[in-house]
């Protein structure tokens, strides 16, 4: 102990600063570890390297269970990276920190001050302060926007900023984010995580909580809300699962207590948004949104965004609805204003800034511009806005012809790049291989508008870069998340949790594209577990009995094959031309199985229930995520199975219906009677039914030998596990009438098609009902109908068979009607519940031409 | 000169449009050199919603929205116009002013000409052109004075291109234009501010109409007038000068203006969005008639 104890002191304090010029927030060359760290250093000693390594782990994986994913552009590997969160936190004492916020405070009114004005007046171009140049050539300026103003003191009311200590010790920013601060979900998150698998770390430290700032957010967006409601209705607006921080979106979502949605679930009417929901539409009046502003109207911004809500831009103008950042605050985004900001300091304020910015030289000078050129090799080169085919650089890692290259490019458009002083920022010890290494650290910090004043959060995400000596500090590029902690004089007062959810005050709404995601994730949870008993069941048949084409069962093997591939819906496999297929029957199941990109197969399913539920996942607790990652995990073992070691897959489809079934608890739990419930149970229901039909049909449609249908029906019995219930109450031999009897008609089997379909009406009318009050609808008529259709079946009748054949036509028949009953009803929900607003540009281009 | 013009456009829908909103940009600009007496915007089936707008250029925009089931869309504008002759052009000609003292000028003076600089700059349909510069050079020699530099552009573009519909499209970039010698006035006139830009020139975008008259000995027809784009140049201390390179002539009082911008994008007569997944046809009828008093 005693050792390990010394070499994680020796990691930290020998060899931690070698070859390293700039500082480090935790040790410096002269005097070691600074005062703040000491505390936290030995907190980490104590619980010895061994242990810090393990709970490290513990904490990755605590991250994974609960979902906490950043999604990466271009990534094949799917829509989830785990979030990687280093385990010692970043150390800020109190009085560095009151620096800091003086700082941002001051920052944040300047820019408040300089958006406001460049929606308005425009003093700032006028009298030189920034030159036009640079605002006009930026794509952030929205003139559409323009007079547009936000009610109440502030036009930006959120803000962020990259910061970092530079050589000489003092505080900079680097870069301001003014339109949809991304990472405080995050920030959140680590403090979670980091409290609950690390407590130690705390010990004796006074940490600031971050819950207030939280508090805080939510006021201000309530007092945005048109003509001072009072309740209002806000909303998150996303781009949705696909964006790379979606995972913040859902997680802020559920933390505030307010709606997650996309722009599809959201309408322009009456110059009002409204969003879609399942009981019609309910007007909103507050937006957070996270969708960049150029693609939030495609009627008056990007014609080509699907992500907006058109008109939305009328809703704004006439004061109906309150979007934060308001639309056009990217401005603010661009790099090149810090060339000027100094200016608008002065002209505001008559305070130069209290934090200092980058040097930055923008080209859109002459005289700048020859700076940048003529000092290339000491300057990091950027664009004022992203554009593509340009990544930042620093000039003294180009090569001859590259720098040519790039001066040809500064000199074509200058106004587009700038010039910054490269600074080398401050290192933090970071975790990694069972040693602490100095890594460049950026911590992002947030603000809002309050009452009298913007407020900061005392703490922030910090980011490192993910490799030694690399500047990069981008999610994008793997970076490492650290805890900040500020540490606090005051005993926390302020409750971490807020009281006032505004959505608590109103009815909880279910938006149409969440319902239509909860009843897939319904429907296909249950097509799985069905559809992997029965594959279950035909591969023990195979396997067990050492299938063989002529033997004896090879009859009632052919048939279950081909209800597997009229179960998977994937023709031709085994019912046409089959012979190919049949020499090998297990290639085809273990295609129907792991193969991903065959339509129907089990891993082909899962993958559309897992998209489902990502796109709903503001909706299920942690706990569900920790299911729908041990699914994931089962996924990617099925994934791997090879043809030859189909045996092994028995097990990994029992692991992966245990799962779904504890997440169907789990579900069942955890949404009380929600619509949302509603909606999830339908889907699971029509399922059920659907999957149970085809079974039945293309099983008991044709009279077999007394074997061959012995098999068949113990087969289908045991799949859909009424075996047992069969023997207890008909105690008889196995025969196809009162199977039949049993998983139509008979009321205790809740699997039974007639109990199912008593679901599908109960759901249905209380649909009915919440849409107007009465409960029957054209839905619930539509399931009402197949409900009589089964309650009055005679079986006797349905069972016999066609003269001279062995065919049961009116059985065959009667399941193909209720199948396509089934259909109905489903399209009918579709259309009465999920939205599918598609949209298009008004106008074929090409068709519109001038003559003249 | 008063006239009256009624401009026609007509949606029809393959399928039902459930929602459709649109923004409108035909109402004509009241200015100093022309006056707008009446302008009144017909819509069927009648907007659920109607809002005028003074956009970021001070044209007047119209928003429309319709809430019902609609399988067309019909949008008459009338308006009538009295229009003085343009003063500009004229006294553009003795202007001596050199082209580049108006480069230097502005970008010396970017306060007093903040909201002109954004006339120098790339816009959607205008962009930074290596190729578009090369074509525009020889027209702007270095003692070339702003007037002859126009001139002399707008005669190449003129020379240089054949006026042909069918050829391009609203999306057909500027460059391809220069490649393919043939396009309508919209892509006369984005070449033009293309050039003059890519310069350092400000020049915008101008929608409006255009008064025709039928061959000699005929009636006109009705509906066969169109809109037309051209382009305005800005001389310091005089204002905007207006030349129309698919004609090559100054803009006369011939030249009825609807609104300008940077380019097409910022004042296309009809933007729209319906939530609709069919295909649409479209038809378009503009007469413009000269009126007696």
């Amino acid at each position: 102990m005693e050792q390990t104890q010394n070499s994680l002191l020796q990691s930290l304090t020998q060899g931690y600063l070698t070859n390293q010029s700039v500082l480090d927030e935790c040790v410096t060359l002269n005097d070691g570890v600074k005062e703040k760290w000491k505390r936290l250093l030995a907190n980490i000693e104590n619980l010895g390297a061994t242990e810090f390594k393990s709970r490290h782990q513990e904490l990755l994986k605590l991250l994974k269970e609960n979902g906490v994913t950043y999604n990466v552009y271009g990534d094949s590997d799917g829509l989830n990276r785990p979030w990687l969160l280093d385990p010692v936190p970043l150390v800020i004492s109190a009085s560095e920190w009151r620096g800091a916020e003086r700082g941002m405070k001051q920052r944040a009114y300047v820019l408040n001050k300089v958006l406001e004005d460049l929606y308005g007046d425009r003093v700032l171009l006028k009298k030189g302060i920034i030159p036009p140049e640079l605002i006009y050539s930026h794509q952030g300026f929205l003139r559409a926007c323009d007079k547009i103003k936000l009610s109440g003191d502030y036009q930006l009311p959120l803000y962020s900023a990259d910061i970092s200590r530079g050589p000489d010790g003092k505080v900079w920013v680097i870069k301001d984010r003014a339109q949809a601060p991304s990472g405080m979900g995050y920030a959140l998150e680590n403090r979670g995580a980091l409290s609950r698998v690390l407590p130690e770390l705390f010990q004796q430290h006074q940490v600031a909580r971050l819950g207030g700032f939280f508090n805080s957010l939510m006021q201000t967006l309530i007092q945005l809300a048109p003509q001072g409601k009072e309740h209002p209705r806000i909303v998150l607006l996303t781009p949705g699962p696909r964006n790379e921080t979606y995972f913040e979106h859902a997680f802020l979502a559920s933390y505030l207590g307010i709606t997650l949605v996309q722009g599809e679930d959201l309408i322009m009417r009456d110059s009002f948004v409204w969003i879609k929901t399942v009981e019609g539409l309910e007007k909103v009046d507050v937006i957070l949104r996270r969708v960049d502003d150029t693609f939030c109207d495609p009627l008056e911004l990007r014609e080509d965004s699907q992500l907006g809500i058109p008109g939305l831009l009328q809703a704004v103008r006439k004061g109906n609805v309150s979007v934060a950042n308001p639309l056009g605050s990217s401005v603010l985004e661009n790099i090149g204003l810090m060339a000027f900001l100094h200016g608008a300091f002065k002209y505001f304020l008559n305070e130069d800034p209290i934090i200092p910015m980058i040097a930055t030289w923008w080209c859109g000078q002459k005289k700048e511009m020859n700076h940048v050129i003529d000092n290339l090799d000491k300057l990091v080169i950027k664009t004022t806005e992203r554009m593509s085919g340009f990544q930042t650089v620093m000039g003294s890692q180009l090569s001859r012809s590259e720098k040519d290259d790039l001066i040809r490019k500064i000199k074509f458009e200058p106004f587009r790049y700038v010039g910054q002083e490269e600074v080398h920022f401050s290192t933090s010890p970071v975790f990694t291989k069972e040693k602490l290494e100095p890594r460049y650290t950026v911590l992002r910090t947030y603000l809002v508008g309050c009452k009298d004043e913007y407020e900061m959060m005392r703490g922030g995400l910090a980011r490192c870069s993910p490799e030694k000596g690399s500047f990069l500090v981008s999610n994008q590029d793997g970076g490492i998340s650290k805890d900040t902690w500020v540490e606090s004089t005051v005993k926390n007062t302020k409750p971490s949790v807020h009281h006032q959810a505004p959505d608590m005050k109103r009815k909880a709404v279910l938006p149409s594209r969440t319902a239509e995601n909860l009843f897939w994730v319904g429907r296909y949870t249950q097509r799985l577990i069905r559809t992997s008993r029965f594959l279950r069941i035909v591969l023990r048949h195979l396997t067990q009995k050492g299938y063989i084409h002529q033997s004896n069962d090879s009859e009632s093997l052919l048939i279950l094959l081909q209800a597997t591939t009229h179960l998977t819906y994937s023709y031709p496999g085994f019912v046409e031309e089959a012979d190919e297929v049949l020499k090998d029957p297990l290639r085809e199941i273990h295609q129907l199985i792991c193969n991903p990109n065959r339509a129907g197969s089990i891993l082909f399913t899962l993958n559309n229930l897992l998209k489902s539920m990502y796109a709903a996942r503001d909706r299920w607790t942690i706990d569900s995520w920790r299911i729908i990652d041990e699914i994931e995990n089962v996924k990617r073992r099925i994934a791997a199975v090879e043809p030859d070691g189909i045996r092994h897959v028995l097990t990994l489809l029992d692991l992966l219906t245990g799962g779904l079934l504890s997440f169907s608890e789990m579900t069942r739990q955890s949404m009380y009677r929600s619509d949302g419930r509603v909606m999830y149970r339908m889907g699971q229901l029509i399922e059920e039914i659907q999957v149970e039909l085809v079974q039945y049909r293309s099983i008991l449609s044709f009279q077999y030998d007394e074997s061959t249908e012995f098999q068949l029906l113990e087969a289908l019995l045991l799949s859909n596990q009424n075996l047992i219930t069969y023997r207890s109450v008909y105690r008889t031999y196995l025969s196809a009438a009162p199977t039949v009897d049993l998983l139509f008609l008979n009321s205790q089997n809740p699997t039974s098609v007639l109990s199912q379909l008593e679901g599908v009406l109960k759901y249905a009318r209380i649909l009915a009902q919440k849409e107007r009050g009465g409960d029957d609808n054209e839905i619930s008529r539509l399931v009402f109908e197949c409900y009589s259709s089964v309650r009055l079946m005679n079986i006797d009748a349905l069972m016999e068979t066609e003269k001279d054949s062995n065919y049961r036509k009116g059985f065959d028949e009667f399941c193909g009607t209720l199948q396509k009953q089934m259909a109905q009803v489903y399209t009918k929900l579709s259309a009465t519940y999920f939205s599918h607003s598609t949209y298009q540009q008004q106008g074929s281009k090409e068709g519109f031409q001038f003559e003249i | 000169m008063r006239y009256k013009i009624r401009h026609t456009t007509e949606y029809k829908y393959q399928e039902l449009v459930t929602t459709g909103h649109n923004r409108l940009c035909l109402v004509p600009l009241n200015s100093d050199e022309q006056s707008l007496l009446s302008s009144d915007v017909k819509i069927s089936p009648t907007p659920d919603e109607q809002t005028y707008v003074t956009d970021f250029f001070g044209n007047t925009l119209l928003f429309i929205s319709i809430y019902k089931e609609h399988d067309h869309l019909t949008i008459q504008s009338e308006s009538t116009l009295d229009i003085q002759s343009r003063i500009n052009a004229e006294r553009a000609y003795n202007s001596t002013i050199l082209w580049h003292d108006v480069v230097s000028q502005l970008s010396a003076n970017g306060d007093t000409y903040a909201d002109i600089i954004q006339y120098t700059l790339p816009s959607l349909y205008i962009p930074s052109s290596e190729e578009i510069r090369a074509f525009a050079a020889d027209c702007f020699q270095e003692n070339t004075s702003l007037w002859n530099g126009c001139q002399t552009l707008m005669n190449k573009i003129f020379k240089h291109v054949e006026f042909k519909a069918g050829f391009t499209t609203v999306n057909t970039p500027v460059e391809s234009v220069l490649k393919l010698r043939k396009g309508v006035c919209q892509d006369f006139a984005h070449l033009m501010i293309a050039c003059l830009r890519n310069i350092g020139l400000p020049a915008r975008y101008v929608s409006g109409y255009l008064e025709t008259f039928p061959p000699p000995g005929k009636e006109k027809l009705v509906g066969s007038d169109a809109s037309h784009a051209w382009v305005a140049v800005y001389f310091p201390d005089l204002g905007w000068v207006e030349f129309d390179p698919t004609n090559c002539i100054l803009a006369s009082h011939t030249h009825l203006t609807i609104a300008f911008g940077r380019d097409y994008f910022d004042v296309a007569p009809i933007k729209g969005i319906v939530f609709s997944s069919g295909n649409q046809t479209l038809s378009v009828k503009v007469d413009v008639e000269r009126m007696a008093g």
